[in-house]
């Protein structure tokens, strides 16, 4: 994992980093970044996202990766982009979700301390949730998890048309 | 506008082609990845787009102009393999060299940048490490205002801070100028994060020449069982298959997985050594994605 | 190319190629300099011994005796006159060898042509517009030096011993005209094998073997075809023909016999009184040959030779750059 410093002006509570070996597709790692601070608190409502020419000179990634990013955010309703002066959130979490988020974090660590007992170590419990999400997403029927990678829907056309604008998505 | 246009480009040295059959249209606005096995043609695909090689077969257009033209010329930087610069000059010396044989030139940018790298202008050029070198000579192709620059291995002599603060730098300049690039590349672990254009070169012919998306759109990796490959052909376009035992991963060309196949999206790194590990297989580029939005 | 574009091109050639620039020109005039001040020491002994009068004179009456007098102070002839002049001629020569041949060869040798052709002046403009310069310096240089070399060896001349002859090939050679041209010839031949070659040794070789043949053929050939050209034709007495030409300013292309009735005769009778035959048998005795005013005229079209011919030398460089820019 590598972080760099950014040198921009501050302007964003949050800078990107990027997990290289992870295989997840970088502009997925922003969102799922960006995702999780919002659930952690580190983005609120009204926060400024980190701006693209910031991103692509300390990250060394394509704007274009950012741009998709910042384009799924925006699909999802999470932020909201001005043009000429970068890209806001729009929308925290509502509080009852996080106590949804709450409960099913003590039920996940349940299963964790029975799978624990029955001698199942670290590997074989990400073999076995992998494994059932998997099975959960291909049964069909079964609504999809939200945020999962829908790649195939906002394939690169979106995001590249929103190149021009000045570099701030 | 397309940044690069070939139709049948070819390039022969005596009796062997160094690049033959080379259909290749890359829209503006792109950072394009070269890859290949050394002696693929890469260089030599590089120098007919700048210029300093006439192409035996075929043609080649830069900007809409053709290679080595005052248009193209004027347009398109490229930083040669062998970082060529005038050697016995003194760093200021070479600036100033550079500065007369151009019509626009930012003197600023380049001033900027060797001051923030630590190169003072009172060195000869021939003293300079391999990595200032291509430092210096990097920040004067950029100093010309290009749209489209040409880099070949580029960044081979730079260590990882360098090589990181040099991508940076260039893709600010993708971001804010709208600026075209194409480069040759041994490190693959980094084209999914910089390229968003890949060109596969093997053996002189081009293999891969497609958006990065588009690839990472269009391929699966696969895991199943190993007698299940056989059959497999005839169900899915496979790129590359790897038995091992029990089990096989095969890199396929399909949108989705065929029942008894798990898949996963594949990395650009597994995606480009697939195909060059098999030669043979080729994705033709598509004429839809190719025209700019 | 605007006017701006050339100061451009000047300054950038200063940066890369000064030596050159200032090396060729600065040979030029130290060696003219060397040259004037040698024949300053000549003129300087003639005029204490009182023979000032034969740089005036008339080459006629003034040669021989003041070839006498000249011995009179040497031990004897000496073939160093003629010896220097060849040095000078070669000067050109070294010129386009070391700095004409390596300004291009160079370029491709060492790959910073990779980083030339790709600047918005393209290969052509650049070419033309440094080494143009380099070419306009050394012909400037050049006719300076021959300048002085012509004053030089109006007077050294008289130590080779033979007769004075306006139309000796050292003569004909050591003028500014001359000198020019074969410089302006031996640049433009060694940026030809420069861009043809692209590589300095083997340039070399090829520059000098080019150059060579055109040394001797403008020996051999060109200047014997040239000089029979709008030749003067005079009836002479045959003992006068003997001793043709009377003066040490004109040149013979040919003497031969006419018949009474006019036919031109080849070869002479077998008898051993000549000049009787003759007579006896009413020929007339004839020499087709150049006065001395012809001689500038003939420099003139020698030498226009020279610079057309590297006139083609650079169109045929253009144009090889133009079909084959790098590779």
């Amino acid at each position: 994992m590598v972080t760099v410093k950014p040198d921009d002006d501050g302007l964003s509570p949050i800078m990107f980093y990027l997990d290289r070996g992870s295989g997840v597709p970088t502009y997925l790692q922003f969102v799922h970044q960006v995702d999780y601070a919002l659930r952690l608190g580190f983005l609120r409502e009204g926060d400024q996202l980190p701006r693209i020419k910031d991103v692509t000179r300390t990250l060394a990634v394509n704007p274009d990766t950012v741009m998709k990013a910042y384009r799924e955010l925006e699909l999802r309703g999470v932020t909201a982009g001005r043009p000429g002066v970068g890209t806001f959130i729009t929308q925290a979490p509502d509080i009852a979700g996080l106590k949804q988020m709450a409960g099913l974090q003590k039920k996940l660590t349940g299963w964790l301390g029975e799978a624990a007992a029955a001698g199942v170590d670290e590997l074989g419990m990400k073999a076995l949730f992998t494994a059932a999400l998997r099975n959960f997403n291909d049964g069909g029927g079964a609504a999809r998890l939200p945020g999962r990678d829908d790649r195939d829907a906002h394939g690169g056309g979106a995001a590249r048309g929103a190149r021009r604008d000045g570099g701030a998505a | 506008m397309n940044a690069i246009e070939t139709r049948g480009l070819g390039k022969r040295y005596r009796r062997t082609w160094a690049v033959r059959d080379c259909d290749l249209t890359v829209p503006v606005g792109q950072v394009t990845a070269l890859v290949g096995p050394n002696g693929a043609g890469k260089t030599t695909l590089l120098r007919i787009l700048a210029g300093l090689a006439t192409p035996t077969a075929g043609t080649a257009t830069v900007l809409g102009a053709a290679p080595g033209s005052p248009q193209a010329r004027a347009a398109v930087s490229a930083v040669d393999q062998t970082v060529p610069l005038y050697r016995h000059l003194r760093v200021a010396g070479q600036l100033a060299a550079a500065r007369a044989l151009n019509d626009q030139w930012d003197a600023d940018l380049a001033a900027r940048r060797l001051s923030a790298l630590g190169i003072p202008t009172s060195a000869r050029v021939g003293k300079l490490s391999g990595g200032q070198q291509a430092q210096l000579a990097l920040t004067m192709a950029l100093a010309r205002r290009p749209q489209l620059l040409l880099l070949d291995e580029p960044l081979a002599s730079l260590d990882p801070l360098a090589r990181q603060d040099v991508l940076g730098w260039l893709m600010t300049c993708v971001a804010e100028d709208g600026l075209s690039v194409v480069f040759s590349s041994h490190v693959i672990a980094e084209l999914e994060r910089v390229a968003s254009y890949l060109v596969v070169l093997s053996a002189g012919r081009i293999q891969v020449a497609a958006t990065v998306d588009s690839l990472l759109d269009t391929h699966l990796a696969l895991t199943g069982p190993a007698d299940g490959v056989d059959d497999l052909y005839d169900q899915v376009e496979i790129v590359t298959a790897q038995r091992a035992g029990r089990q096989a991963l095969v890199l396929a060309r399909t949108g989705a997985a065929p029942p008894g196949w798990a898949p996963r999206p594949v990395t650009m790194e597994e995606l480009v050594l697939g195909y060059l590990r098999e030669p043979a297989a080729r994705v033709v580029p598509e004429p839809g994605l190719e025209i700019v939005r | 190319m605007t006017t701006l574009t050339v100061l451009r091109m000047t300054r950038a050639t200063w940066y890369k190629h000064r030596f050159s620039v200032v090396g060729v020109p600065a040979v030029f005039l130290l060696a003219a300099l060397a040259l004037f001040a040698d024949s300053v020491v000549q003129r300087h002994w003639l005029s204490v011994h009182h023979l000032s009068g034969c740089l005036v004179a008339n080459a006629t009456t003034g040669g021989s005796w003041c070839r006498s007098a000249a011995w009179a102070s040497l031990s004897s002839p000496s073939q160093t006159p003629n010896v220097i002049a060849v040095a000078v001629l070669a000067l050109p020569v070294l010129a386009g060898l070391f700095a004409g041949v390596p300004w291009v060869a160079r370029e491709f040798e060492s790959g910073a042509f990779r980083f030339t052709w790709t600047q918005d002046t393209g290969p052509r403009h650049w070419l033309l517009g440094t080494f143009g310069p380099l070419v306009l310096l050394a012909a400037v240089s050049a006719a300076i030096y021959g300048a002085a070399a012509y004053w030089w060896y109006q007077v050294a001349q008289w130590q080779a011993g033979t007769s004075i002859w306006s139309w000796r090939w050292s003569s004909f050679e050591l003028t500014p005209l001359s000198i020019a041209g074969w410089t302006v010839l031996t640049m433009a031949l060694a940026l030809l094998c420069g861009v043809l070659i692209r590589r300095v040794l083997p340039a070399m070789i090829a520059f000098i073997a080019t150059l060579g043949a055109c040394a001797y053929l403008s020996q051999t050939w060109l200047r014997p075809w040239l000089f029979g050209i709008g030749t003067a034709v005079k009836q002479v007495s045959w003992s006068a023909s003997a001793g043709w030409p009377p003066s040490t300013t004109t040149y013979t292309v040919q003497t031969w016999l006419q018949t009474p009735s006019g036919q031109r005769v080849s070869g002479l009778p077998a008898v051993n009184n000549v000049s009787a035959w003759i007579a006896q048998h009413h020929y007339t005795s004839w020499v087709a040959y150049q006065p001395h005013n012809h001689l500038i005229w003939l420099e003139l079209a020698r030498n226009g030779i020279l610079i057309t011919a590297a006139a083609f030398a650079v169109l045929a460089t253009v144009w090889w750059l133009r079909i084959r820019p790098a590779d």
